[in-house]
């Protein structure tokens, strides 16, 4: 290790406590050195109050929306997925299994018919949305991810965009 | 003076009567339709930009604006374009917003409405309850981080 | 029967037994309380507000998913910043594949560099009130590479040792010393420039 690094780590804590010793006696007698260590600490010490302060431009609702869409999804997808990874074994409860999933599908079947697709939207296979309700602001809201902006009903004229960011 | 029942009929009659009862309020408050309904959708841009020059672009209103403000990032709200009209049971109405745009609304039993809104040949749908007061908001990302907003109210 | 919690006054163990129990709730709890911080932490390293959203929302989604394994040996918080770090550094190593490394950037990694700036003389930072300092400091670190900027951030401001560092972003210890001290010194110069700079 270079003795430059050596003064960091020492900075750092990073050292034994003979090697610290060898490098305090180094700084003493070494103005060089003394002047690095300086400015090594000046830096440190100017970083310590400079961590960024901002704060999520999103609402609570809105940015936990998309956030609890995205776990639904996950979990689906893990569900679809974990029939290929089970052990043989369990083929002995596929009747069992096979009986449950039935009734599971008829309590969702039931389930969603006295929802009656409230709060639900329905949206195009190949789009991402989101939905949620503001209680503050009184507004049930769907939001689409399309970075694009192929689905965006504000035409270009309204945007004043030039002809080549179409 | 004694109020109690004296026969097992009245008891039913009571029990009739306030089932009857019931029913009447839960129609009266949750299950009625509206003969019409006054609909409104307003096409909204969001963008960080302070002073758009884009064409047609109007002020929004200030209400409007907070309320978009207090859910959204963007630090600009402008109106691109409104339209308003009656629905009813029998009479779907739709409500042009941009030429690639309409928003379709569709009285159904329960008091529910549903909304459709159908841009560059993709649609949304979604079933909206209409006993809240509660405005309906369809929105999406646009080019070079900025949004669009339908808001879509009902009374 | 399990208790039920009061979500938004449970320490965040409660919340986060519960949340390991599947309540959602509870989860929705947690990230209302350290979104922010988690954001931030993305953002300061990523410097794109668009990526700091779509990775903090990540690492929510992947917390949930490892919420078991989650003993506690740390705070909820710092497990939780673990792991926006990981997208972070693995987002920001996909994007530094697919672009041209500049000259400067070139001349860090050969190493040496930093030998040859001159050492400064006075404290860059005295005087300057906390915000001002922050300002400069956020300024300077935008003009580093990722690397530095993230070995930074990592011991200055997650207080990992280097062991630690070179764990998560895979590379030796040596590498984290030579990218730390050349990212501070890179830093002392900045900051000096900024101060010229005002002064003049």
């Amino acid at each position: 290790m270079s003795t430059e690094l050596k003064l960091q780590a020492r900075l750092d804590g990073e050292l034994d406590a003979r090697e610290a010793r060898e490098i305090d006696a180094l700084v003493e007698q070494n103005a060089q050195q003394a002047a690095l260590m300086q400015e090594l600490s000046w830096t440190k010490a100017a970083i310590a109050a400079g961590d960024v302060e901002v704060a999520l431009p999103e609402t609570r609702e809105f940015y936990w929306s998309k956030i609890a869409r995205a776990i639904e999804a996950e979990e689906r997808k893990a569900a679809t997925a974990a029939p290929a990874e089970r052990s043989g074994w369990l083929k002995f409860f596929y009747p069992a299994t096979g009986l449950a999933a039935m009734a599971a599908v008829m309590f969702v079947i039931s389930g969603s018919r006295s929802n009656d697709g409230v709060d639900t939207e329905s949206v195009p296979e190949d789009m991402n949305a989101v939905s949620f309700r503001s209680e503050a602001e009184k507004m049930s809201v769907v939001y689409v991810a399309d970075e694009y902006g192929s689905f965006s009903p504000v035409g270009q004229e309204v945007k004043n965009e030039p002809e080549a960011d179409k | 003076m004694n109020l109690k029942p004296t026969s097992n009929l009245s008891r039913w009659q009571i029990l009739v009567l306030l089932l009857g009862l019931g029913w009447g309020f839960y129609q009266c408050t949750y299950a009625s339709v509206p003969a019409e309904t006054r609909v409104q959708a307003v096409l909204v841009w969001g963008t960080n930009e302070t002073q758009p020059t884009g064409k047609g672009l109007k002020e929004l209103d200030t209400k409007l604006r907070e309320r978009l403000a207090n859910i959204f990032k963007w630090r600009n709200y402008l109106e691109v374009s409104r339209n308003n009209g009656n629905v009813t049971t029998s009479k779907p109405q739709t409500l042009k917003l941009s030429e690639d745009c309409v928003v379709e609304v569709k009285i159904l039993p329960e008091n529910l409405a549903e909304v459709k809104f159908i841009s560059k040949g993709k649609t949304i749908a979604r079933r909206h309850p209409l006993g809240k007061t509660e405005a309906l908001v369809l929105g999406g990302d646009d080019k070079n981080n900025t949004a669009w907003f339908v808001v879509v109210s009902f009374n | 029967m399990a208790k039920a919690i009061d979500h938004k006054t449970a320490p965040d163990v409660k919340l986060v037994a519960a949340s390991q129990a599947g309540n959602m709730q509870a989860f929705e709890e947690l990230v209302a309380r350290h979104r922010d911080k988690i954001y931030a932490r993305a953002f300061s390293m990523m410097r794109n507000e668009e990526e700091a959203i779509d990775l903090s929302q990540e690492a929510w989604v992947k917390a949930w998913q490892r919420l078991k394994q989650f003993q506690g040996d740390s705070s909820f918080a710092t497990w939780m910043t673990r792991i926006v770090i990981n997208l972070c550094l693995d987002q920001l190593r996909r994007q530094k594949r697919t672009r041209a490394e500049s000259i400067e950037q070139l001349d860090e990694e050969l190493g040496g560099v930093e030998r040859q700036m001159p050492i400064i003389a006075t404290n860059p930072s005295q005087g300057l009130e906390r915000s001002e300092l922050r300002k400069r400091i956020d300024k300077a670190m935008n003009q580093l590479s990722y690397e530095h900027r993230t070995v930074l951030i990592l011991h200055e401001f997650e207080e990992m040792e280097y062991k630690q560092i070179a764990k998560v972003m895979n590379c030796s210890i040596g590498t984290v010393m030579s990218r730390l001290f050349y990212a501070r010194r890179r830093l002392a110069s900045l900051l000096q420039s900024l101060k010229k700079e005002q002064q003049s």
